[in-house]
Formats: structure tokens, C-alpha cells, sequence
């Protein structure tokens, strides 16, 4: 019964339940006619109910729709809509009617739409950035449009960071054509002239190695636009002006870029301030090339630089030619051949005094008013074949380099010299690398040889005390370097995750140095011999999508032995050591990536160690580098750090620290009176320590038409030095923190671009009674209004504030102003240079122990008009 | 005198590469220096209503995703969903008489072209799509899905225009979509159709796949072009098999095919990009 009781419950509810659901499904129907009666096809019938969409469909052949609802509700309309017609909106007040609706033709008015491609896109591990929506209308060039972009920085000396890195290749087109010379590309392609620029993070440059290994460094690439392919771009341009006598500049630039060949030339001279050696640096991404020993000891600017730009300073003639050409063979070949030549004359002045910590508490001044004239010659020339398949490797490069100088000291003050350097270097490396990939092995070769000459280097001091002229140093260096790097290395994959192998890495320094000094009657220098270094390094590598983790043990014989021929001595050393390393990078999701690591490196001393007779640095100033025994520095180093960006929201961040324990077993010393400062190394126990904290982030926004960005460091520096024949601890502490924007406003009518920098740094030592921070700060403001669509008025306004003595600080504000005007490819521009007619820039340094005053000439006012032509 | 020369040089140098590039681009090949004859292609109506559509999809054993661009071409009876490098590429021809297979293949790489079709036919509710498994170029036909719609009540403003959000499971996808009944199309991209408007924005649940309207305008006449070359008929389901065998091992397909040499070529075995819309 109970059973029976049960069924029937059950089948109510079923009923009802089917009942209920009958009841509720309801019809929407109805006929579409034209304004002729005739019925109309494919109008799209909508039922909804405020923003709720609740049915539709089409009408049929015959005009007739019906739209099911799953249930009855209030407040409903019918939207009928077609092509041509005016859509007509009704209410539905009565399900059951059959409706007719009547539609009334009407040109459909399309919105037509063209959204815009973000400004920053991200693809994996490449960042977009789309310069026509970042860029700024006053941009002169491409370098001027990369400030502009979050997450990137270029520095003063034009070197490009991501994320507070150096970038470790710049391509064009996918194609390196210009090395570590990227400068010749940056300064002087117009923003015209590029589609976008890319960032390639973790960067892999050969293919055969992309799947199996990562780097922490980045690219860039530059895209042309279409139209800037396959024809050569470039400019033109000439000027004139005055200032303290008559400036003159020609610049000619043109760049050719297609699938299969680059070329970029570049031919400029002038005298208006601007130094286009520069633009021929090498930043350094793949390292520079080797000098001499002798190569090193004089130094352009023994008085410091300024913390103004050089063209505010300096009284040059700057003259450089280079031509750049890449040709690409097949998918994989490329020939690149980059030449070039520089010729500087730089004229500067000042004076400089030097308060010496004298050891005992007491400090002993010397003052130092200097006319400086240099010299210097620079060629360049480079060869480089590139086969980078995807399963083997082959580079084969020869460099030339060159540099060849003179440089004029005039100086009075405590005494009065006349001092004269002279240096000839060069330079001819090769570099063959190669490798193949087969299966799962895979065998890497690197050759690495170049020989250095410094076949003359000499310094000459006369003293002019009262009427005798006297020559005070006399000094000839000479030296010579062959220095070979031989590499080979096998891996083998284990698996899609790990990866075993060995690098055997052999290499050899013979070096050669010579000097003698004609007057002071000091002994000469005469070192020749050898060091061979030769490391075994085994190594495993975890890598999946996410995470590498890669820890290397390395074995290294150190084999010295040099020859002193003035003592009659040789030094000679075989000694193994250890080194490890481990490093975990881990990319977490698409924002964070994160990096550490630890270790221990051994650097093993050189020639340098062995030179124990003075040599001249300037006529005041001599160098002992050697201390009679190998320099070694054990240093063990923790790096940790961690990158954001979201492309999407243009926001880019990256925080970094290093810390490092370097134990050395000479410390640095130095014996001052008041006709000669003499540095040196002594032996002796010298623990250090270097530790840094860098903080970058920047944000890109619309509305600003530009980005935000801040960045921070803290450096820390602590050293065992002597003075006078005692020992100190020295520390040191440099804050430094640098906010900045750009903005294009006004549709790109307004461009505004600022840059300040606050520096603290601070020294003491042990006995020191007083700490000495010192603040420094510097703006740097540039303001372009177009007045007209086609006249830009522009002024640049840099100010800064630094200490001239202990307790005064000065204020300079430096204006300069311009007007240019666009007549389609031509560009005429009036500039007006140091319009607030700054005379001298003083600025007091700490080093170490020691207080520096330096006080440097500025050009005076200057006016400079120039006529462009772009094609 | 110096100065004279260096100028010349310079000069020189421009001219004499601009000349040694333009061999370059132009390769050296006598098949690149042949006319392009464009095989007349059947017009099947004119274009009314473009939408430029950018694709994004990614692989997951892929770090890079991959974008691309699709035009929707609507007329009154018919729209055709293709590459957009393609659509440029032929209007590039069609303005541009005189053609050398060499300046067609430029064309085509930089416009980065891929050979895919779907064709909407409205009176009989019918797809055709074309596309290729290799060198081998394909055709089926299906009836318009039946995509049982689900319209949420959500709204959102896509590329200026109001759109309402519908979700729907399709071929081993969750696909939520956003359309626009100010567009009174019952059209999309790919293969999507049967809304109350056109639909704007389409994604998956996994992020595999993402495609979004980036350009909307009147069509400029163009033609709606359907490419007369023979394809191999075949079925859907076929299709994805063979496309899935092509794509995990392609070096099996390859095999035994001589190079420019004459030389039977060694396929690599490498893996390609690929995550298809429709997984079952």
C-alpha cells in the first residue's frame, strides 16, 4: 500500500513537474512585412527584457518568426532588425497575439571602427613596442623614442638596459650589423623610419642551443617600417654659428636595409661641441678588445670630469667616417665588415685641488690650474662570418683597433709644468667559434687570439720655476701582449629536462713591458713571461619550461712565471684551485621571473704584479702596481633577483641584489708629500666586502603619452687601505635615486621630458671623527611646444646643485633654447647653447681618503643654425 | 681634393649597393623573373562588410604565441573568412599589372599569408572550408552548426560597439563569445554563426584561443574571391586526422622529397605550432 502510496506521490510530482514546464514555455510569434506588404526573409527578431536578451531568431522565407521563452515575464520587447531597414522595437504586452510588424527601409549606418594596436604587446619572452604610439613629436631619434620606453633606460654614455641590464645584442631587422657600436644606429635613425622595437628576454643568439640553455640578457630589434626598406634613408645635414669663435658642422648619414643586405655609413666633422667618436664606442655587450700593459697608466682626464655633458665643457674638433655593411648569405649566413676612423681634439680647463689625508690626522693641500689639449686618433676595422644553423654554430672574426694619442698638459699652481704623453696601441684579434649538435651530443669550440703593441708610450714634464726650464720626467714605456682563450666543451642531453657536460677552457698570456725613466734616476721596468690558466668545468642543467637550474665545479691550474731582468729575479707559481657556481631561474607565470645565485671565483693576478719600479701616471703622480708576489683575490658572491612586466599595462619592475666577500692578499697604498703621490700595492691580509641593492620600475601611461619611472641603488663598498704607512678600513656608501618622465600631450603639441638625480655618497675610515655624506643633486628638463604644426620651439633646462667645499654648495642652471622648422624633407634649426652664460662648473669628490675640488671651464654662449635634409 | 673623394666613395658606395641589394631581394632564380599570372579567381559577390579579425593562439609547448589576422568579408548572400595577408596580397595584385613571380612571392612572405577558407553560404545554411595538410590542399563541407547558444546578461563595449555575451560547447571547446545586435549580422568569425548580430570577440575557456574584431568598415567594393584551384575533397573528421598526423610528425609527410639539388632531403624532426579550434 505504502508502495503503491509512493508511486502515485512520485507520478504527481513528475506531472506537475512536466505540467509546470509545459506551462511556462511560451511563443513569441508573428509576421515581418515591408512597407509594400510583401513578407520579409532573415529579419532578426530579439526578445528581451531590459538588457537581458531572452530568445531569438530569424524569420523565415515567408516573414514568419516565433521565439521560444522558457518562461512568461513582464516588461518584454521585440527588436526586429535587417540590413536596410530601420530596426523597430516593440512591446510585448500579450503572448498569445500573432503579431505583424511592418519595417521601413533605411540606410544602415555603419560605425565604422579601427581599434588600435596596444602600444606595448607581449608575446612569451618578446616585448612590442609600437613606436608612432610612443614616440614624441620632438624625438630627433630613435635613441630619444627608447628613453621613452618602460622597462628599458639608456644611459648617459647611450649603453640601452632592460630592467636595469645591458642589452647583449641590438639587431636591425633581425640582423647584427653593428655589434657593440649600436650607438651609429640609435643616434642617428629617425623615429620616421621604425615600425616598432622588440625585446627579446633570455636571449639565446645561437639557434642550435635555443631549446637547451637560457641567459639572463636581452635583445633588442629594430623593424623598419615599409617604407623605409629597400631604398637607403638617412640625412643631411649642414650648420654655422658663433660662439667664442666660429662653429661649423656637416653630418651626412644614410642606412640601406632589405632581407638580404644592410649598410649604414655615417661621415660627420665639426667643432660646435658634439663628439662623434662616441657614437663609435663599444658598449659593452661582447666585450671589448685586449691592451697592454702599458697601454693603461695615462689617463685623458687626470683632473676628473664634470657632471655636465661634454659638449658644455669641452672646445673640440670631432671628425669620424665608418661604414657598416652586413650581407646575409642564405638563412643562416652572414659576412659583416665594419669600419671605421675618429679624430678628437678636445681642449679643456680648470683647476683642481687635492686635500691629502696625510695619515696623521692632518691634511696637506695641493692646487692644480690646467690647460689640457688631446689628441687621439682612432681606426677601427672588423671582418665577422656568422653561420648560425639550427644544428651547428661557426663565427669567424678579425678586429682591428687602434689608438693612437697626444695629449698637452699645461699646468700651474703648486708648480708650474708642462707636462706631454704620447701613446701609440693596437690591437688584432681573432675570434673563430664553433659547434655542431647532433642527436643528443653536442660539442662547442671557442678560439679566442690577439696580440696587443704598445710600441711607444712615453710622458714628458718640463718644470718652468722662475726662468729655468727643467725636464722633471722622462718616461718611455713599451709592452707587448699575445693572449690566447681556447675552449671546448661537450654536453649531452639526458633527457628533455637535463643536460650533462664538460668545459675545458686553456688560457695563455705572454707579456712583455719595458720602461725607463731618463731624469729622477729611477730603475727601470723590464718584465717579460708568462700565465697559463688552464679550467675544467663540469657542469649538470635542469631546464624545463619554468625553471634552470645549472651548477658548474671548476678546477683551475694557475702556471706563472715572469722574469724581472732589472733584478735579475723570476717569479714563478703552479698552484690548483676550486670554484663553483649554481644558479637557479625560475619563470613564474607571465609576469615574474626570478634568478639567484652563489659561489666562488678565483682571479689570479698578472705582468702587473711584478713591475716594482715607479712608473710615471703624471708628473706628480707614480704608480708601483707590483708587490713581488701573485695577486690573488678569492671572491664569493650571492646575486638574487626578480623581474616584472605585464606588457599590457606597460608596467616593468626589477629588483636586484649582490652581495660579494672578496679576499685579497694585497691591499692598496699610498705615500703623499708635496712633490709626489705615490700609489702601490702592499701585501697583506685584505677582507672586503661589496654589496648593492638596485630597484627599477616604470610605467607607461595613455593619458601621460609617456612613462613614470623611478630608479634607486644602494652600493656599499668596504676595503683595507694604507695611507703614510698606516692601515685603515675605508667604507663607502652611495644612495642614489633617480625619478623621471616623459610625456607627449596636447596630441603630441607638447612634449615634456624630466629627469632629476639625487646622489648621497659618504666615506669614512677607521680614526675618521666624522662622517661626510654629501648630496648631489640634478635636473635635467627639456620642453618642446609646437607653435605651429610644423615649428617646434624647444628648450632644455639642466640645473644642479653640488657641493663646492664642505660647507658651501653651488647652483648652476644651464637654458638652452631652439627653434625648428619642418619644411617637408628639409629641417631648419636655430639653436642657442648656455643662454644663462654659465662660466665654470665646481663640484667637491671623495675618494677614499682624500678631498677633491674640481672646477671645470664651460663653453660660453653659443649660437649654432643648421639646415637638414631627410630622405 | 680629399674631401671631394670621400663624397665620391660615399656616394658611390650608396648607388652600388642599392643596386647589389636590389639583386639581392630580386633573387638571381629565372623562375622569381616569370610573369604571375593570377589564375582567375571566381568572384562570389561583393564585399558589403569587412571585419578584421586578430587571432591569437597559443601552444603550450610553444613559449611564443601565435598572432595572426583574418578578414570576414560579408555580403548579402555569402561571407568568406580568410587571411587577411592574403586579401592585401591580392589587392596588391590586382592594382599592380605587370607582376614577376619574384615580386608575388615577396608579397606573400611579407604579408605572411596562410591558404585557409570558410565560406558561409546564408540560403542554404552551408560551410565549405578549405585548407591544407602539407602540400596537399583540401576541401569539405558541413551544414551550419547548430551552436545552442546560451546568452548570458552581461554586456560589454567591444571596438565602440554595445555587445552582449553567449556561451556555447563546441567541439571539445567552452567558447564564450560577445556580439553586437547594432550589427544585425548573423555572422562571425571562423566558423561562428546563428547570433542575434555580429560577433566581435570569441575565447575559450582554456585561453588557447583568442580572436577579436580590431577593424570594422564598409566594404570597398572589393570582391569576395574563392580560389579555383583543385582541392581533394574530403571529410571533417578526416580532415582533423590527417591535419593532426601532419602536424605532431611532419617529417613523415616530407620524407623521400628531393631539394633544389635533386637530393632526397633530411626532414628534421622538429614539431610544429599547433592547436586547433575544434578538438573533437
Amino acid at each position: 500500500m505504502s508502495r503503491l502510496r509512493k508511486i502515485i506521490l512520485i507520478l504527481l510530482v513528475v506531472m506537475t513537474a512536466i505540467g509546470s514546464k509545459c506551462y511556462c514555455q511560451v511563443s513569441f510569434t508573428g509576421i515581418v512585412k515591408d512597407n509594400n506588404g510583401e513578407p520579409m526573409a532573415g529579419v532578426i527578431v530579439t526578445v528581451s527584457r531590459g538588457n537581458s536578451t531572452k530568445g531569438f531568431c530569424s524569420t523565415d522565407s515567408y516573414g514568419n518568426f516565433k521565439v521560444t521563452l522558457k518562461e512568461t515575464q513582464d516588461s518584454l520587447t521585440g527588436k526586429f532588425s535587417l540590413l536596410g531597414f530601420a530596426t523597430k522595437v516593440i512591446a510585448i504586452n500579450n503572448l498569445t497575439k500573432h503579431y505583424e510588424v511592418e519595417l521601413q527601409p533605411q540606410e544602415f549606418e555603419l560605425k565604422e571602427v579601427m581599434v588600435k594596436p596596444a602600444a606595448i604587446r607581449g608575446k612569451g619572452d618578446t616585448i612590442v613596442y609600437n613606436v608612432d604610439m610612443l614616440r614624441g613629436k620632438s624625438d630627433r631619434n630613435i635613441e630619444d623614442v627608447i628613453k621613452r620606453l618602460p622597462g628599458i633606460d639608456v644611459t648617459k654614455e647611450g649603453s640601452i638596459l632592460y630592467n636595469g641590464e645591458q642589452i647583449s645584442r641590438f639587431y636591425i631587422e633581425n640582423l647584427d650589423m653593428l655589434g657593440a657600436r649600436y650607438k651609429l644606429a640609435t643616434q642617428n635613425i629617425s623615429p620616421d623610419d621604425v615600425g616598432s622595437i622588440s625585446i627579446y628576454e633570455n636571449h639565446v643568439d645561437k639557434r642550435m642551443m635555443k631549446d637547451l640553455t637560457r641567459t639572463d640578457k636581452a635583445a633588442m630589434n629594430i623593424s623598419l617600417k615599409k617604407k623605409s626598406m629597400l631604398r637607403p634613408i638617412g640625412y643631411v645635414t649642414g650648420g654655422i654659428g658663433a660662439g667664442e669663435h666660429v662653429n661649423g658642422l656637416g653630418e651626412l648619414f644614410t642606412m640601406l636595409v632589405s632581407p638580404k643586405m644592410q649598410y649604414l655609413v655615417t661621415l660627420k666633422g665639426n667643432n660646435a661641441g658634439r663628439s662623434y667618436s662616441q657614437e663609435m664606442t663599444y658598449m659593452s655587450m661582447t666585450g671589448g678588445h685586449r691592451n697592454t700593459e702599458a697601454s693603461r697608466y695615462f689617463n685623458s682626464y687626470p683632473y676628473g670630469k664634470p657632471d655636465v655633458d661634454a659638449d658644455r665643457f669641452l672646445d673640440n674638433v670631432s671628425t669620424q667616417g665608418s661604414v657598416n655593411t652586413i650581407f646575409k648569405l642564405n638563412d643562416y649566413m652572414t659576412v659583416k665588415v665594419n669600419a671605421g676612423y675618429s679624430y678628437e681634439q678636445n681642449k679643456y680647463r680648470g683647476s683642481k685641488i687635492t686635500e691629502y689625508f696625510e695619515g696623521d690626522g692632518s691634511r696637506l693641500a695641493i692646487v692644480e690650474n690646467f690647460n689640457a689639449r688631446l689628441n687621439e686618433h682612432t681606426p677601427t676595422l672588423t671582418v665577422n662570418v656568422v653561420n648560425n644553423a639550427p644544428k651547428s654554430y661557426f663565427s669567424e672574426r678579425v678586429r682591428f683597433n687602434g689608438r693612437f694619442y697626444e695629449n698637452l698638459f699645461g699646468v700651474d699652481g703648486t708648480t708650474n709644468v708642462i707636462q706631454r704623453s704620447k701613446n701609440e696601441s693596437f690591437t688584432i684579434d681573432n675570434t673563430l667559434e664553433t659547434g655542431v649538435r647532433h642527436n643528443s651530443n653536442i660539442i662547442n669550440l671557442y678560439s679566442y687570439m690577439s696580440l696587443s703593441r704598445t710600441p711607444l708610450n712615453n710622458l714628458y714634464a718640463i718644470s718652468d720655476d722662475g726662468d729655468e726650464e727643467k725636464m722633471i720626467v722622462d718616461q718611455h714605456l713599451s709592452a707587448t701582449q699575445f693572449y690566447t682563450k681556447e675552449t671546448a666543451g661537450y654536453s649531452y642531453v639526458l633527457s628533455k629536462v637535463s643536460m650533462i657536460g664538460v668545459d675545458g677552457e686553456f688560457t695563455a698570456y705572454y707579456d712583455k713591458f719595458a720602461g725607463h725613466e731618463d731624469v729622477n734616476d729611477k730603475p727601470s721596468n723590464e718584465i717579460s713571461g708568462y700565465k697559463l690558466n688552464t679550467t675544467a668545468a663540469m657542469y649538470y642543467q635542469f631546464k624545463n619550461h619554468t625553471v634552470t637550474w645549472r651548477t658548474t665545479a671548476t678546477a683551475l691550474m694557475n702556471d706563472m712565471s715572469y722574469r724581472d731582468k732589472t733584478d735579475n729575479r723570476r717569479y714563478a707559481s703552479h698552484k690548483p684551485y676550486m670554484m663553483f657556481k649554481t644558479s637557479v631561474n625560475w619563470d613564474k607565470g607571465l609576469y615574474f621571473k626570478y634568478n639567484f645565485s652563489v659561489g666562488q671565483n678565483v682571479n689570479t693576478g698578472s705582468i702587473s704584479d711584478f713591475i716594482l719600479h715607479p712608473v710615471y701616471t703624471t708628473f706628480r703622480n707614480s704608480s708601483i702596481p707590483g708587490t713581488g708576489e701573485f695577486n690573488l683575490t678569492k671572491v664569493y658572491f650571492v646575486n638574487a633577483g626578480t623581474n616584472f612586466k605585464n606588457a599590457l599595462y606597460g608596467l616593468f619592475g626589477s629588483l636586484r641584489g649582490n652581495f660579494s666577500l672578496n679576499r685579497r692578499n694585497f691591499l692598496k697604498s699610498t705615500t703623499v708629500d708635496e712633490g709626489l703621490t705615490e700609489s702601490m700595492n702592499e701585501v697583506g691580509k685584505n677582507n672586503g666586502i661589496s654589496a648593492s641593492v638596485m630597484f627599477d620600475i616604470s610605467k607607461h601611461f595613455g593619458w601621460l603619452g609617456g612613462k613614470l619611472s623611478v630608479n634607486s641603488s644602494w652600493i656599499y663598498g668596504k676595503n683595507r687601505s694604507m695611507r703614510n704607512g698606516m692601515i685603515f678600513d675605508v667604507r663607502s656608501t652611495i644612495w642614489k635615486i633617480n625619478p623621471g618622465f616623459t610625456s607627449s600631450l596636447a596630441h603630441g603639441r607638447l612634449d615634456i621630458v624630466g629627469q632629476s638625480f639625487f646622489t648621497v655618497s659618504s666615506y669614512d675610515y677607521t680614526y675618521s671623527t666624522e662622517t661626510r655624506p654629501l648630496l648631489n643633486i640634478r635636473v635635467n628638463g627639456r620642453l618642446s611646444w609646437w607653435i605651429l604644426p610644423d615649428l617646434e620651439w624647444r628648450n632644455e633646462v639642466s640645473a644642479d646643485r653640488s657641493s663646492v667645499t664642505e660647507n658651501e654648495k653651488r647652483t648652476n642652471v644651464y637654458l638652452d633654447t631652439s627653434l625648428r622648422l619642418n619644411l617637408k624633407k628639409f629641417e631648419i634649426e636655430a639653436q642657442g647653447r648656455n643662454l644663462t652664460g654659465r662660466k665654470s662648473f665646481s663640484k667637491i669628490n671623495y675618494s677614499d681618503f682624500d678631498v677633491m675640488t674640481g672646477t671645470f671651464g664651460l663653453r660660453g654662449r653659443e649660437v649654432l643654425v643648421t639646415v637638414k635634409y631627410s630622405y | 681634393m680629399k674631401l671631394y673623394k670621400i663624397i665620391l666613395s660615399v656616394i658611390s658606395a650608396i648607388f652600388v649597393n642599392s643596386s647589389v641589394c636590389a639583386q639581392f631581394i630580386k633573387s638571381n632564380d629565372p623562375y622569381y623573373k616569370r610573369p604571375f599570372v593570377h589564375h582567375d579567381p571566381l568572384t562570389l559577390g561583393i564585399s558589403k562588410f569587412e571585419v578584421v579579425y586578430e587571432t591569437v593562439t597559443k601552444d603550450k609547448r610553444f613559449k611564443n604565441d601565435e598572432i595572426d589576422f583574418r578578414i570576414l568579408q560579408i555580403d548579402d548572400t555569402v561571407s568568406v573568412y580568410r587571411s587577411y595577408g592574403l586579401f592585401k596580397t591580392d589587392s596588391v595584385v590586382a592594382c599592380t599589372p605587370g607582376m614577376t613571380k619574384g615580386d608575388y612571392h615577396e608579397e606573400y612572405v611579407a604579408n605572411n599569408v596562410t591558404k585557409n577558407f570558410i565560406k558561409k553560404i546564408y540560403s542554404i545554411d552551408n560551410i565549405i572550408v578549405k585548407d591544407y595538410v602539407g602540400f596537399e590542399e583540401y576541401l569539405y563541407e558541413e551544414p551550419f552548426s547548430d551552436f545552442s547558444w546560451e546568452l548570458t546578461d552581461s554586456v560589454k563595449r567591444i571596438a565602440g560597439y554595445n555587445c552582449h555575451q553567449a556561451k556555447t560547447r563546441f567541439r571539445g571547446r567552452d567558447w564564450t563569445v560577445w556580439y553586437t545586435e547594432e550589427i544585425p549580422i548573423q555572422d562571425g568569425p571562423w566558423k561562428f554563426q546563428g547570433l542575434p548580430g555580429l560577433i566581435l570577440r570569441a575565447y575559450d575557456s582554456t585561453g588557447d584561443q583568442y580572436i577579436t574584431a580590431i577593424i570594422i568598415r564598409k566594404g570597398e567594393l572589393a570582391p569576395i574571391i574563392w580560389e579555383r584551384y583543385l582541392y581533394s575533397k574530403t571529410t571533417r573528421e578526416r580532415f582533423l586526422k590527417d591535419k593532426r598526423e601532419f602536424m605532431d610528425e611532419p617529417w613523415k609527410f616530407f620524407r623521400g622529397y628531393p631539394g633544389p639539388d635533386g637530393k632526397i632531403q633530411e626532414v628534421p624532426k622538429r614539431i610544429r605550432f599547433y592547436n586547433p579550434m575544434e578538438l573533437e
